[in-house]
């Protein structure tokens, strides 16, 4: 059992009346880790309708006549104590990937070094699932090398292909579908990363690490 | 094949099969979607004597027409499409019986955007992660996973009973949202929004006397319908049925949920206010 203290104690917000997030103090792999089995849990409380996991946060979505935020507040905090910060199921996915994305170039220009240099550093790294959203199947991937670290497109994209590879800020992604996107596109790959017919739909879960393999 | 069907003859702007939505899966990315309006949704099919959460059609903006094949009964609500049975009028918020063979036309509607047709025994698609309704971001749901084209022929489920109400007062629709105040309240009230061209069903995107702002992106966290976000630019998105299910930017408040139907049926270019309420 980890120290409540070494945590800090989180911060609570209400958004609107039917919402609550959990921020927590100090960001971090371990913090992040409670917030998975945290989410977990919480989503099999009665009246609550969702629980989803952020970048440091989780917002719980309640039925509000039937339970208070200040009963939530409570009951997350308890659980906040007692949750464990180790991985839920610690499976690694490897994703093939062609690495011919069109800003290509340009985030090794930005990066100041070569394109297979960026092919290199990408396929080098040991990622692990922080949370998954925007999209249906959509994963937020923290392990990205820092000297590829670059803001988002100053220009959003009004189509990014699905299967895109992609990166932004300390992150890297897989778009799962066709849709609007900022993140820079370095490849693209043939895994389905959204499969409603699968138990869990999303290929990959929080906590999953991924590695990914040039072809 | 069962005979119950109806055939798409014009399909309009964006047709698609609804119903209450896909919930608990936002962890996993999946957005809610789901009939827009929910109360021109519900009264539908208590209309077409349907059991509440039934499949049901939505239309933007009228100019659909489809024919019966077999008899039914069905109610349209909503936006009023000035629609034709045949070519005979069809009063909108009541139950009407049909034969087999028989053509309804909706025309563009005069004030607000969508229109409901519920007819009874639902529309018959495969249920999807626990919902009937399309989830166009994921092509999943709904009719084939996309809106309706000509063409297409859609099933109905096995006949109902009759409805236990065959009309019902529609309501008024006053276009101003009751919103609960977040950090960037004040940027909301006082003042005028229109409602933008590039409005669809994930956001609302709103002009008016708005500031830019250098407040830059937040830790990514959940967002939800009724969420209405900052971008830099600072005119406001308010989050609609099929909102992603998280975002970066910062928020200026959330829209009551009794009030979104109001944003739902609101055509470009239409006039809303914010009105701040307490909890």
């Amino acid at each position: 059992m980890t120290d409540m203290t070494e945590f800090g104690t989180p911060n609570f917000r209400r958004v609107g009346d039917a919402a609550i997030v959990l921020e927590c103090a100090t960001l971090g792999a371990a913090a992040q880790r409670r917030l998975w089995g945290l989410g977990s849990a919480a989503r099999n409380w009665p009246h609550v309708r969702e629980a989803v996991v952020g970048a440091g946060n989780l917002t719980l979505a309640f039925e509000r006549d039937r339970v208070s935020y200040e009963a939530l507040r409570d009951e997350l905090a308890r659980a906040w104590k007692d949750a464990s910060d180790t991985a839920a199921r610690g499976r690694t996915t490897e994703i093939p990937v062609h690495y011919d994305g069109e800003d290509l170039q340009t985030v090794a220009d930005a990066c100041e070094m070569r394109s297979d240099d960026v092919i290199a550093l990408h396929a080098a790294g040991n990622y692990i699932v922080a949370f998954v959203g925007f999209l249906p199947g959509f994963a937020y991937l923290d392990g990205l090398d820092t000297r590829l670290h670059l803001p988002r497109r100053t220009q959003p994209r009004t189509r990014v292909p699905a299967g895109s590879v992609a990166i932004a800020g300390a992150q890297s992604g897989i778009y799962p579908f066709d849709s609007p996107g900022g993140w820079h596109i370095i490849g693209k790959t043939a895994v389905h990363m959204f499969d409603p017919g699968r138990e869990p739909a999303a290929l990959l879960q929080p906590g999953d690490a991924v590695r990914f393999v040039a072809v | 094949m069962s005979d119950r069907a109806v055939r798409i003859e014009r399909a309009g702007l964006q047709s698609l099969v609804v119903d209450h939505g896909r919930f608990g899966l936002r962890h996993e990315g999946v957005g809610w979607c789901g009939a827009m309006d929910r109360g021109s949704y519900d009264a539908a099919n208590a209309l077409a004597g349907n059991a509440c959460g039934a499949a049901a059609i939505e239309v933007v903006l009228g100019d659909v027409v489809l024919t019966f094949a077999c008899d039914a009964r069905f109610a349209l609500t909503g936006a009023d499409c000035n629609a034709e049975l045949d070519g005979e009028p069809v009063r909108a918020w009541t139950t009407h019986r049909v034969r087999a063979g028989s053509r309804l036309m909706l025309q563009r509607p005069v004030a607000w955007m969508r229109t409901y047709l519920a007819i009874d025994g639902g529309i018959d698609v495969p249920c999807v992660l626990g919902s009937r309704t399309t989830d166009l971001l994921a092509s999943m749901g709904g009719f084939a996973g996309r809106a309706l084209r000509s063409g297409d022929r859609v099933e109905l489920g096995e006949p109902t009973q009759a409805p236990l109400q065959t009309t019902i007062e529609p309501p008024r629709a006053a276009f101003v949202l009751r919103t609960h105040a977040q950090a960037l309240g004040d940027r909301l009230w006082h003042r005028t929004w229109t409602v933008d061209h590039q409005s669809n069903r994930m956001g609302y995107r709103l002009r008016g006397d708005s500031q830019p702002h250098d407040l830059g992106a937040l830790p990514s966290h959940a967002v939800f319908p009724g969420f209405i976000q900052l971008p830099p630019s600072g005119e406001p998105i308010v989050l609609m049925s099929d909102a992603q299910t998280t975002g970066g930017y910062p928020l200026a408040g959330v829209v009551v949920d009794e009030d979104m139907w109001m944003l739902a049926q609101a055509p470009i270019g239409a006039t809303i206010r914010f009105a701040e309420v307490r909890r």
